[in-house]
């Protein structure tokens, strides 16, 4: 066992959290039609970290810190790089795939799922597709989107272009979180695409498995990001906001509440360490674990949220305050992905059928 | 950050999991009920060298590192063991044992340890009192010195082991000024004239662990029975926060296991409706919290562990945080442990009621959760939470 980080993962996380503090926030202000300045963020972002972010936890959670919805976005991008894998330069050609390593291009990720759908046929020498999908996130400013999609039962993955003819321009969505998250819907109408564009179709379905993992992971990341972030600022304030000649702070109810914060951060932090480290080694129980760590981490930053905001007051209760958004965020964190129903059903079921 | 044991960390876990599911768990009902110490089962725990496990083998240890230790208890709480049987040893390796190793002279740790390493001697810790416990400045035991040695006067509460230890670590004030630096810790064996057990204290759970006071009434003690310096009391007693915070808390994670093991078998077995419980997505929930639970546990345990295994300063918040987190988070999933087995889990027979009486300790013994808050909000100074 060791449970130290590594020199490489701390200059990691002490570059993404000095990159990070101003952009980070100028994301989440961007107005949700400012797909360009969202481009500009976020290739910047790209540029100066996309390569620490593919191993470990730590670089990862130190931009969760900084901002969630930038690294939610980072982290698209990243999932679309490791699903193009080896395949991109046939598939883009060689200077989208340098591009892409450069984190000169912005990908997204696509999977249909309940009553949405992608369905992929065969047409002459290459494919059709058509597909329906809501909350893509990155779909707004993506160069590149990764379609999860259906070939007569197999499962294939398209690379996709938002230039592409048949796809409808993608429009934002409003979320109640996640300010400066490019999130839109995806609506794809009888789409011609080369077979290089299209990976698979595969013998079974442990590409989008493996997604769905790697995307949890991350929204657990994000929680715990947002947990260290409010707990930092309720901290602060309770020090330096006075009530009676004394520091908030001073109260046993405030200095109990965040300590009660705090535990469940480092709890988090933890998690999300020992479950990246469990997706990297493939270990056998690392679906159970991650999908351990989305449950506790979301749910985990909504309760630190609440407290957050009780702690700090009316200032935390101002539109922008770090306590209001990570409340607003941490919700958004629970729905997406897998959510954290059907997370608790898929880990009992595991446990249930050894 | 990498998570695992090695491979012969893992075999002892084995070993120990064997061990205790087919010698140690079959009794574990009747001793929980009695209220009754197994000592056969402790004897067997000795032979098999996990009571001095810790322990450098000149002193007839096994030499292992605290995560093998946590490895152990986590075995331990796995296979079905009381929690009591895991404090008894927790209280003698940890908190008597390791003390006189780290502080105690080489004629010292010769006297005791061996016999302590293969739990032929029972030892204890003894530091709280009936009106001071955590604020340890309050301790009112004396010690005064007197021709060759030192009387002990005062009581001592909430001793575990303390009614069957033949050793104990004794903190008692040799300056009734200094506050806590006026703390000085003696080596007090059975037998010593007035030194006696009160009575045994009847608990919620950790029943099979002999929970009880110590009364020093001019009991005398040799100089060559005070460990370390005087005034180095309350030091070691803090010292002894490292093992509770990793080692005495991994029984509570393997119980966590049992528990989910317990609760997926009965869930599989359990028909209602015309269908197994196991189906209705309720139960499942209260499965994977477990799971969860269990998850999120094992980074902070597992780190105190490492840290203390590095030799590194313990960070106070990280310790108390596993404590609190542990203590707390463990209240709810026990608790629903026993909903999911309805009436019988409300019964003995089943043991996931014993677990959720055993848990209830961890948020109180060795520091309650509202301590633990005090120490984690002293250390957040407002900048680097």
């Amino acid at each position: 066992m060791d449970l130290g980080l590594g020199p490489a993962a701390k200059e990691a996380e002490r570059r993404a959290a000095a990159l990070l503090d101003g952009e980070g926030r100028a994301f989440t202000s961007l107005p949700l039609r400012d797909t360009a300045g969202q481009r500009t963020l976020l290739l910047s972002a790209q540029r100066a970290l996309l390569g620490d972010l593919s191993t470990g936890a730590a670089a990862r959670l130190a931009v969760a810190r900084a901002s969630a919805p930038l690294f939610l976005a980072l982290e698209a991008t990243r999932h679309f790089r490791d699903l193009a894998g080896a395949a991109a330069g046939a598939a883009l050609g060689a200077g989208e795939l340098a591009a892409l390593l450069a984190g000169d291009r912005i990908g997204a990720v696509a999977l249909a799922d309940g009553a949405e759908a992608a369905r992929l046929v065969e047409d002459g020498d290459g494919w059709r597709l058509t597909a329906r999908k809501s909350f893509v996130t990155n779909g707004p400013v993506a160069d590149w989107v990764a379609v999860f999609a259906d070939a007569g039962g197999r499962e294939a993955v398209c690379l996709l272009s938002p230039r592409d003819a048949g796809v409808r321009p993608p429009e934002p969505m409003d979320l109640m979180g996640l300010d400066g998250l490019p999130v839109s819907g995806l609506a794809v109408e009888d789409a011609p695409l080369p077979a290089a564009r299209v990976l698979g179709p595969f013998g079974d379905r442990s590409a989008a498995a493996r997604y769905r993992r790697e995307a949890d992971l991350s929204l657990a990341l994000a929680g715990a990001g947002l947990m260290r972030a409010v707990l930092r600022a309720a901290s602060r304030h309770a020090h330096v906001h006075e009530r009676d000649g004394r520091p908030v702070f001073s109260r046993q109810e405030v200095a109990f509440r965040l300590a009660e914060m705090a535990a469940q951060t480092e709890a988090a932090e933890l998690l999300c360490h020992r479950a990246a480290w469990t997706v990297e080694i493939g270990d056998g129980a690392a679906d159970t674990v991650v999908r351990c760590a989305k449950v506790f981490c979301t749910e985990s930053a909504e309760r630190v949220a609440s407290a957050g905001l009780q702690v700090m007051g009316g200032e935390g209760y101002r539109r922008g305050s770090p306590a209001e958004r990570a409340y607003r965020d941490a919700k958004g964190l629970c729905l997406a992905g897998t959510t954290v129903e059907v997370a608790r059903m898929q880990i009992a079921d595991a446990l249930l059928s050894r | 950050m990498e998570f695992s044991f090695t491979p012969e960390q893992k075999e002892l876990r084995d070993q120990v999991l064997r061990f205790a599911r087919k010698e140690i768990a079959p009794r574990v009902r009747e001793h929980d009920l009695r209220g009754e110490f197994d000592l056969p089962s402790w004897r067997r725990l000795g032979e098999m060298g996990i009571l001095g496990l810790h322990l450098p083998p000149e002193y007839g240890g096994g030499g292992g590192s605290v995560l093998s230790c946590v490895a152990v208890g986590e075995a331990l709480g796995e296979a079905g063991v009381d929690g009591g049987l895991a404090l008894s040893y927790g209280a003698h390796s940890f908190l008597c044992a390791d003390t006189i190793l780290a502080h105690g002279t080489e004629a010292q740790r010769r006297r005791w340890l061996p016999r302590l390493a293969t739990g032929e001697w029972i030892g204890c810790m003894a530091l709280t009192e009936p009106g001071a416990g955590s604020d340890a400045a309050s301790l009112t035991t004396r010690a005064v010195k007197s021709d060759g040695g030192y009387v002990l006067d005062g009581r001592k509460m909430f001793i575990t082991n303390g009614g069957i230890a033949d050793v104990a670590v004794v903190y008692a004030r040799t300056d009734p000024e200094a506050g806590h630096a006026g703390l000085s810790a003696f080596v007090v064996e059975k037998g010593a004239p007035g030194f006696s057990a009160g009575r045994a204290l009847h608990k919620l759970g950790m029943r099979s662990s002999v929970t009880s006071e110590l009364v020093l009434d001019g009991c005398f003690v040799p100089e060559g029975q005070r460990l370390g310096e005087e005034g180095a009391g309350f030091m070691m007693a803090m010292q002894t926060v490292e093992w509770d915070r990793s080692t005495l808390l991994a029984p509570f994670l393997g119980q966590l296991q049992f528990l989910i093991d317990r609760c997926c078998a009965y869930a599989r077995e359990r028909r209602q409706f015309g269908r197994p419980i196991a189906s209705f997505q309720a139960v499942k929930h209260k499965i994977a919290d477990l799971a969860i639970l269990l998850e999120a546990a094992r980074g902070l345990v597992y780190r105190v562990a490492w840290l203390k295994d590095q030799g590194r300063p313990l960070n106070p918040l990280e310790a108390a945080c596993a404590k609190l987190f542990v203590g707390e988070a463990s209240l709810g999933p026990t608790n629903d442990a026993i909903l999911l087995h309805g009436g019988y889990g409300y019964c003995h027979e089943y043991d996931v009621e014993r677990v959720f009486r055993d848990a209830r300790l961890a948020a109180i013994g060795g520091g309650t959760s509202d301590i633990q808050k005090l120490v984690i909000s002293r250390l957040l100074d407002g900048e680097e939470a």
